[in-house]
C-alpha cells in the first residue's frame, strides 16, 4: 500500500467556494461557473494550466472575468471577487496560497467586463492506494 | 561543526545586473515568448507579430513578454494565450 498526496480541482474547488460567499456579501443573483452564460451578473473562472510543486502542492493558473450588466457595479464585483480569492488561504486547509498577478483590467466587450489572473497553490490531500 | 555564512549583498546584486544573467534571462524569455506565439489565436496574425521580449534592469535583470495590441488584454481575458 502507498499513501500519496491527491490534489484537489482547483478550478472547481473555487467555483464553489466563491459562489455563497458572493451571494451572502451583496451579490445575492451571481452566476460563478467555469463555462460563461451570459447572466446579469457573472464570474467566469478558468483554469490556464498549473504543475505539481512537491509531493504536497501544486499550483494552478486561473483566469477571472467578472460581468455586471451596471457599469457602475463591475468594479465592485471585481474587488469583492479579489478580496474574497485573497482571503481563501485564511478560511480553509485546501488553498495554501493566492497570488494576484495582474487586474482587475478594464475589458471593452459587449458587456461591463473586468479581468483578472491569480496564481493558486494548493495543497494534496493523503490517499492511500494499493 | 559550525559554519559561519556572511551573504555578500553586493556581489550578488552584480550577479543579478550582469550581462551574463541579462544574456540567460532573455533567452528564457525569447523561449517563453516563441511558445506564446505558438498558441495565439491568430485573425489576421498583427496579435501574433505583436508579442515581443522588453527587457530593463532594476536591481536585476528583468524580461517582459509583451503583446503590443489594444485588444491583447481581450484576447488573453477570454483565451488566456499568455499565460496558459
Amino acid at each position: 500500500m502507498s499513501v500519496v498526496a491527491e490534489f484537489p480541482d482547483a478550478l472547481s474547488w473555487l467555483v464553489d467556494y466563491l459562489t455563497p460567499r458572493l451571494k451572502v456579501n451583496g451579490y445575492p443573483y451571481v452566476t460563478v461557473g467555469d463555462l460563461y452564460k451570459g447572466d446579469s451578473v457573472e464570474v467566469w473562472l478558468q483554469r490556464d494550466g498549473g504543475r505539481v510543486l512537491d509531493v504536497a502542492r501544486a499550483t494552478a493558473s486561473i483566469r477571472v472575468n467578472c460581468f455586471h450588466d451596471d457599469p457602475a457595479e463591475v468594479d465592485t464585483l471585481a474587488q469583492r471577487v479579489s478580496t474574497l480569492m485573497r482571503l481563501a488561504p485564511t478560511e480553509n486547509d485546501v488553498v495554501l496560497t493566492v497570488q494576484q498577478n495582474a487586474g482587475p483590467l478594464f475589458i471593452s466587450g459587449i458587456k461591463p467586463q473586468r479581468y483578472m489572473l491569480f496564481d493558486v497553490t494548493v495543497a494534496g490531500a493523503s490517499v492511500s492506494l494499493v | 561543526m559550525v559554519i559561519k555564512f556572511k551573504l555578500d549583498h553586493a556581489g550578488l546584486g552584480a550577479v543579478l545586473k550582469s550581462g551574463a544573467m541579462a544574456a540567460a534571462v532573455q533567452a528564457a524569455a525569447k523561449s517563453k515568448a516563441d511558445e506564446i506565439r505558438a498558441n495565439c489565436p491568430v485573425e489576421t496574425g498583427t496579435l501574433q507579430a505583436s508579442i515581443h521580449v522588453e527587457m530593463t534592469t532594476t536591481d536585476r535583470a528583468k524580461a517582459q513578454i509583451v503583446a503590443a495590441t489594444d485588444y491583447a488584454a481581450e484576447v488573453q481575458s477570454k483565451t488566456g494565450f499568455m499565460s496558459k
